[in-house]
């Protein structure tokens, strides 16, 4: 499903080139569920928005399904990562002034999908996550974990084939962060490719394949650990 | 879109703070522009109310009687051709007498505004001939107001100045001639025979043109017109050039320079007032960065991402475009108040639906233009950013917009406190201008005689000399005179001959004159500089004497010695010749803007001008102006009391009228300027008060670092202030070029004056550091350790 051959990310400052990803190459199966491991400024997210197509200034090849993506011009690249791809924030980034059904409701307007099927579908969302009784309150009347839950909720609503996850769980205490776990795990079980970025090893453990990055460098691509749940 | 603005109300209604403060910001722009433009709308724009008011022109300058005539009948471009002069009556009602204004006309004035009576009938070309029947048409504002509205009021009688006029009909509510409105309409022919005459060029006069013919075509007969009454009546008609312009424009060429500064000035204060809203928006976008970021991983396309933000925008110029338009309907009496008594078409102005419209649609079109400016720089986002953002309140400075934004505020408010600024100069100036006069302790009051009885030269001298009697008896009066005083508006002119010169029939200098009884050079403090004054002895039947001033002797005399040089009228047949007896200092007769012209002060009993039964009765004391006034009545009335006073004015108040234009100018750039900087104030404060929020992190670090706290508030104030003599610099530039459109409305200072310039600056600077220093102290109260943990 994603190929990345020698990617690499530069940044030009005054003081020279600053490397963020050195030759990263990676291969990613549909339905696999992949958590990106590494310390602070490894590029875990860096690598994350290369691969939810967020950032286009890039070096190497990315294929997704037929796509060349290196060949694409933003606009096109925008519009594979908007049909393709949902994402979780660590900070949840629900919008304030937005109730619940209205959350849900705003990737479906990016889309251009008409309205009465978006009300059907954010009627369904709010079903399946349980959500119905919270629907009009705002973010701030939720818990963390509840604005999560929306959060992962607004990121499946699109039906995407793969779920960028940037720690979803790290502002949650450990009960909240298990039940969103449980959450992704689930939607992997049901055909969602997903990728999450995280420090803890117990949500690492969620995947079915680590990868570690250190300094922008893959350390040992082939090595696959943990089990599925 | 109608869900974005669903969205963008409840999102502004959860910040009223910032709310308020941006429609408030739309409102003082708005009401503003709104409130100048109903009068630029009314004055300048609107077609006159007349049918097809693209065919009325007019002639400039006056016409007498019978050259209206000869007009009618040789402009074959014209379909109608019609004149009118303002006369005063007096109406005898229950023994009180009332001065009137009556409207004296050549009956083919009705047909050129297209006159129709709302009851009764017109006066028609057979009645307008001397000798006609006396008739009056009213106003519908006089039949209303004075008559009660008295339904069989056509077919009435009303005296007037001791004669019956019969009403013959009343005119629909609202119909004034062009830029008069008189009480009563009447024959000038049969009012007024004296002055039917071709030599007294008196009839402001107005045309129809033919459907299809041309102003072009109308000015070539005029030109025809002019050259061939030039060698018919040399005396009376040579040397006249008749200008032929559009109603409208004859109308509003005077106030057009003004109204349109005034209306550029009000432009610049909506600028202000936009750059200020850009700011405020700007800086709401910034701090929803992180959720246009997240928007825009969400998919979000440019425009959806721009949507929410100029939706805000829309909401908060409607809000702003209603509260504006209030202010201004409020503010429009005011402004109307204000205005100089030459304002034409005031009466029609107010804030109806034409301004309703403009004001919604500018507020519309400028809160959006500058909405899409900062909603179009934050969302060029970082995609990516999104997936950085750990903090929710993390903002980032979005390039320099912020401070073009207020350098932009900054430099059109200089501008405007500049052009107030030297108006304000041109005011003081014109205050300390030397009038030729002493107008502190003079009153002035217009008295004119009736014609029934008053219509010999022996009896007006007889009351005359009785007034001037009167005054010497009165307590409190310290001199007494009867003429028209300068400034009042009120003078006459005359084709001077002066003995010894040849100069060709009709090119004879056109000279101001003024006749005189009582001690006018005592009343108004005037300097005898050679000769002497008049005494008793130059009375009718006396040598005839005149005493000219200095101008004069300049102009008409080469400087020389002027005492027993005599002079007459050119027209006055036989030449009666005036010895010059005395010559005095030159008074500013029109206003202390105009110059010193020659004049020619005569006495009143030696004027043989029995139909020039108008004059101010002027008196000096030392009481106060309304006891003075209280005097002057006493006096007046106790000779008859049937007369009524009118225009009852200090010299003071008469020598502000002269610059209310100036004052109504300098009054408005002066709140446009007060408004802006108040704006730039408010902009310059948000900006700072940002610039503290998103530094707090580095104002910690640097605390932390052993900076003094002190040392925060000074970088802030530092740079703020750094864009506000850029703001300035720019400003003071522009105005010297603004300055140009100025200069005719300036007097006694330069355009590039250096104190208006300075003070302007430094007005501005101080309240930029103002604005500024408040945030920056709180910058200096952060606390580093909780700085630190954000």
């Amino acid at each position: 499903m994603i190929t990345l051959s020698n990617v690499e990310k530069v940044y030009q400052t005054r003081a020279g080139k600053t490397w963020v990803l050195r030759r990263i190459n990676l291969e990613i199966q549909a339905g696999e569920f992949v958590t990106i491991m590494g310390p602070s400024g490894a590029g875990k997210s860096t690598l994350l928005a290369i691969l939810g197509m967020l950032d286009g200034a890039w070096g190497g090849e990315y294929r997704f399904l037929e796509h060349q993506v290196h060949r694409l011009d933003n606009r096109r690249r925008l519009a594979l990562h908007k049909q393709f791809f949902g994402f979780v924030f660590q900070q949840y980034h629900l919008i304030d002034d937005l109730t619940v059904a209205e959350n849900l409701d705003l990737p479906l307007s990016y889309r251009d999908v008409k309205r009465s099927e978006r009300q059907a579908m954010v009627a369904d969302t709010l079903d399946r996550f349980q959500i119905v009784a919270k629907k009009d309150l705002f973010p701030s009347q939720l818990s963390g974990g509840q604005q999560q839950l929306v959060a992962v909720a607004r990121a499946v609503i699109g039906q995407p084939q793969v779920i960028l996850a940037d720690e979803p769980v790290g502002s949650l205490h450990t009960d909240q962060g298990r039940m969103i776990m449980d959450l992704l795990a689930r939607l992997n079980r049901e055909g969602t490719t997903i990728l999450q970025v995280t420090h803890n090893p117990e949500w690492a453990a969620y995947g079915s394949r680590t990868i570690n990055l250190k300094d922008g460098w893959l350390v040992d691509p082939d090595v696959v650990t943990g089990t599925r749940h | 879109m109608l869900q974005d603005l669903r969205l963008a109300f409840r999102s502004l209604s959860r910040q009223p703070g910032f709310t308020a403060l941006a429609v408030m910001t739309v409102a003082l722009g708005i009401g503003a522009n709104a409130a100048v433009f109903s009068v630029v709308d009314a004055v300048l724009l609107r077609p006159l109310p007349y049918p097809h008011p693209d065919r009325l022109v007019a002639l400039r300058s006056n016409q007498s009687v019978p050259e209206v005539e000869d007009i009618r009948a040789a402009a074959t471009s014209l379909d109608q051709v019609g004149g009118i002069t303002l006369f005063g009556l007096d109406l005898t009602t229950d023994g009180e007498p009332h001065r009137v204004t009556a409207g004296l006309v050549d009956a083919g004035l009705f047909d050129v505004l297209g006159a129709v009576p709302a009851s009764g009938r017109l006066i028609n070309r057979d009645e307008d001939v001397i000798g006609g029947p006396p008739l009056v048409v009213l106003s519908h504002g006089f039949w209303q107001q004075r008559l009660g509205g008295a339904p069989g009021v056509v077919g009435s009688t009303l005296t007037l100045s001791g004669r019956a006029y019969t009403v013959v009909g009343v005119l629909p509510a609202g119909f004034t001639a062009p830029g008069q409105a008189p009480d009563l309409w009447a024959s000038v022919r049969v009012v007024y025979p004296a002055g039917a005459i071709r030599g007294v060029h008196f009839l402001r006069t107005y045309g129809r043109l033919r459907d299809g013919a041309t102003l072009g075509e109308l000015a070539s007969e005029m030109t025809a017109l002019d050259a061939r009454l030039a060698a018919d009546y040399p005396a009376e008609s040579r040397n006249r050039r008749t200008v032929v312009l559009p109603l409208l424009e004859r109308m509003v060429s005077r106030v057009q320079p003004t109204l349109l500064t005034l209306f550029a000035a009000v432009n610049l204060v909506l600028l202000v007032a936009a750059a200020n809203l850009a700011n405020l928006l700007l800086s709401r976008a910034l701090r929803r960065l992180p959720e246009t970021r997240v928007r825009a991983a969400l998919g979000a396309g440019r425009w959806a991402l721009m949507r929410p933000l100029l939706a805000e925008g829309l909401l908060v110029s409607i809000a702003g475009a209603v509260a504006g338009l209030t202010l201004a309907r409020w503010s429009v009496h005011a402004l109307v108040a204000m205005a100089p008594a030459s304002l034409p078409r005031a009466e029609t102005v107010s804030v109806d639906g034409r301004v309703l419209a403009y004001g919604l649609a500018v507020a519309m079109v400028t809160s959006l233009v500058f909405a899409a400016l900062p909603a179009w720089t934050t969302t060029r986002v970082d995609l990516a950013g999104a997936l950085r953002a750990r903090s929710r309140g993390t903002v980032s400075g979005r390039g320099r917009l912020p401070s073009v934004l207020i350098a932009a505020e900054v430099a059109l408010s200089v501008v405007l406190l500049v052009g107030a600024g030297l108006l304000i100069r041109t005011l003081h100036q014109l205050g300390r201008a030397d009038l030729g006069f002493r107008p502190e302790g003079v009153l002035t009051a217009r008295v004119e005689l009736p014609e029934s009885r008053y219509q010999k030269l022996a009896t007006q001298t007889a009351y005359r000399d009785q007034v001037l009697a009167g005054f010497a008896a009165a307590p409190g009066i310290e001199a007494a005179l009867i003429s028209e005083p300068p400034l009042s508006g009120q003078w006459l002119t005359h084709d001077l001959a002066i003995e010894g010169v040849s100069v060709a029939e009709g090119d004879e200098p056109e000279t101001l004159t003024r006749s005189v009884a009582g001690d006018y050079l005592g009343v108004m403090g005037i300097p005898l500089v050679q000769g002497r004054w008049f005494t008793r002895d130059d009375r009718a039947g006396g040598e005839p004497v005149a005493v000219v001033n200095q101008a004069f002797v300049r102009a008409y005399l080469s400087g020389q010695h002027a005492a027993g040089r005599r002079i007459a009228w050119a027209r006055r047949q036989p030449m009666q010749w005036m010895t010059i007896v005395g010559v005095v200092g030159d008074v500013r007769h029109f206003g202390p803007a105009s110059g010193d012209g020659p004049a020619v002060y005569t006495p009143y009993a030696q004027a043989g001008v029995p139909w020039k039964r108008w004059q101010y009765v002027v008196a000096r004391g030392g009481s106060s102006p309304a006891e003075l006034a209280r005097t002057v009545r006493h006096v007046l009335w106790s000779i008859d009391h049937s007369i009524p006073l009118t225009d009852v004015l200090t010299a003071d108040q008469l020598a502000g009228s002269a610059v209310a234009g100036q004052r109504f100018q300098a009054a408005l750039l002066g709140v446009f300027g007060a408004l802006a900087v108040l704006l730039a104030a408010a902009g310059i404060f948000g900006v700072t008060a940002q610039a503290v929020t998103a530094r707090t992190a580095e104002v910690g670090v640097r605390m932390a670092l052993g900076a003094r706290p002190s040392s925060a508030a000074v970088l802030l104030i530092r740079r703020a202030l750094t864009v506000c003599a850029v703001g300035a610099g720019i400003g003071l530039a522009a105005s010297l070029a603004a300055g140009r459109l100025l200069s005719s409305a300036l007097y006694g200072v330069a355009a590039w004056d250096p104190l208006t310039l300075g003070i302007a600056a430094v007005v501005v600077v101080a309240i930029a550091t103002a604005a500024s220093a408040v945030p920056a102290w709180r910058a200096a109260r952060i606390d580093p350790a909780a700085a630190l943990r954000e």
